[in-house]
């Protein structure tokens, strides 16, 4: 009996899994096919761009400026160890650009962005406002999704430049102050062992980032259930999912793009 | 005059599950008629609409436009044109104002839409559906329930469709707002002479309203026929509506 029980609770979870694939890769289909079907709603666009990526300057570019700082003061401690504390300008340029930088842009944005975004969305399904759409000729693909989605692979690799940027200078104004360097000496060792390819190497992940967390949001979004409680889940579904999806997507592209 | 078959609905089924929600739902609907289907909650009065606008897909049965069958694979835009949609909740977007919200359909569908006389038509809408034309760019949660659901009907009618249809209109309301709000609709479709579909559980709604009535029972057609004949029906389910 109890063999029964858990092969039945096995192809039970099995088949919820795969109707969670089924509905998520037609979603992705809708997005694509609405893509190329238009219209593109360029103002709604770029009012997103301003929402999703201005908007969260302010949070990563605190967030960069004390990570750099730390990591400043980490890899000194370190460094200490076998007289290496003069690694620390490229190691925090290095750190922030190819790993930093863009993994802290892309969570911090799961967490501010994707939850928004679903919740925006959520609420608008249940308050009957995507049949609204629907109805007024208004496509919730074109309408909401593309502009937020494309909003988020634009906004992405410019908030992980400036946070790459910020970073630095954290670990800048840490190291000249409290580390004593020479701040000539630390800004030309930043930018001596600093490559072209460490600064895209983030920015392509950062593209990768946006279109998670782009998608994520607006896919718990749209598949919201019913109520209040059904907006909570689905924005906490976008915001774990996207988290948990920018980190495996971190570690899948810095493989990808190792020694490059 | 011979009227024409606007929405002819054959045999509908929808299936949810295990569950079915419509059976067998059969009605005709001419120019001009004024259907009301009422029935309690949870009957399946909402969802029989959202299967004509194409928003839910049906099991089985067929659904025809002015003659022309609907399938998966027809153009809805098409027929959604033809539509004016008054929602239960009002479904008005809480980003755009009053304006924005009546003239949703043309401001974001047109390819170069005139803002000045989109506003100017949208300010008209307002004044008939009896409403300050000062709210024109306030946003919807800064009107009372109301007022909201005013605004709901100005957008259903703002593109002049053929056929209205408005869901649940009075729900929510307090009985004064919801007596003015019945009126209203009544004098729209009066004076445009359109085809319209309303769904309640207000008997009196209904016979105030209808030209035609559709009783729903757990999503079946218990009962259809003119206020009328409702008031001499036998049926145990309408008197239990009628008596309240």
């Amino acid at each position: 009996m109890k063999i029964v029980f858990y092969v039945e609770l096995v192809g039970k979870s099995f088949l919820i899994f795969l109707s969670k694939v089924g509905i998520f890769s037609r979603f992705i289909w809708k997005i694509l096919s609405q893509a190329i079907k238009g219209p593109f709603y360029t103002k709604i666009f770029l009012n997103q761009l301003v929402q999703i990526g201005f908007l969260s300057l302010p949070v990563v570019g605190l967030t960069a400026v004390f990570t750099g700082a730390a990591l400043a003061l980490q890899i000194y401690s370190g460094g200490m160890r076998f007289n290496a504390e003069s690694v620390v300008p490229s190691i925090v340029a290095i750190g922030i650009c190819r790993e930093l930088g863009p993994v802290l842009c892309g969570l911090i944005m799961a967490g501010r962005v994707a939850s928004s975004i679903s919740a925006e969305i959520g609420t608008m399904k249940v308050t009957e406002q995507i049949d609204a759409l629907y109805t007024l000729n208004a496509n919730p693909y074109n309408f909401l999704v593309i502009p937020r989605v494309c909003a988020c692979i634009f906004s992405l690799p410019l908030l992980t430049l400036i946070s790459d940027i910020l970073g630095v200078f954290g670990g800048f104004i840490v190291g000249i102050s409290t580390l004593e360097f020479n701040p000539t000496n630390y800004l030309l060792n930043t930018v001596k062992f600093l490559e072209l390819a460490d600064v895209v190497s983030g920015l392509i992940k950062a593209v990768f980032f946006g279109l998670i967390i782009g998608v994520l949001g607006t896919f718990h979004g749209l598949n919201t259930t019913v109520g209040a409680r059904g907006v909570g889940i689905s924005t906490i579904s976008a915001v774990v999912w996207s988290s948990i999806s920018v980190l495996a997507a971190n570690y899948i592209l810095t493989e990808a793009l190792f020694n490059k | 005059m011979i009227k024409k078959t606007k929405i002819e609905v054959k045999g509908l089924n929808k299936i949810f599950g295990s569950k079915q929600i419509l059976k067998n739902v059969s009605f005709i609907l001419e120019q001009q008629e004024h259907l009301v289907i009422i029935g309690s909650s949870g009957a399946g009065k909402s969802m029989l609409v959202k299967c004509i606008l194409g928003l839910e897909n049906i099991s089985s049965g067929s659904i025809f436009f002015d003659g022309n069958l609907i399938s998966e694979n027809s153009d809805k835009q098409k027929v959604l044109n033809k539509l004016g949609v008054c929602f239960q909740s009002n479904a008005l977007f809480d980003s755009y104002n009053v304006w924005e919200n009546i003239a949703f359909k043309s401001l974001y569908n047109d390819s170069y839409p005139d803002i000045f006389n989109l506003k100017k038509l949208a300010v008209e809408r307002l004044e008939e559906v009896g409403l300050p034309t000062n709210i024109a760019e306030q946003y919807p949660s800064e009107l009372s329930g109301g007022m909201q659901k005013r605004v709901g009907i100005a957008r259903s009618i703002f593109s002049e469709p053929d056929i209205l249809i408005f869901d649940e209109p009075t729900t929510g309301l307090d009985p004064i707002m919801s007596k003015k709000i019945i009126s209203l609709i009544g004098k729209i479709i009066k004076n445009s002479k359109k085809t319209a579909i309303t769904i309640t559980h207000d008997i009196n709604l209904a016979l105030f309203l209808a030209s035609k009535i559709i009783l729903i029972d757990n999503g079946k057609v218990e009962w259809s026929g003119t206020p009328k004949q409702a008031m001499l029906s036998k049926n145990k389910l309408l008197k239990i509506f009628l008596n309240g």
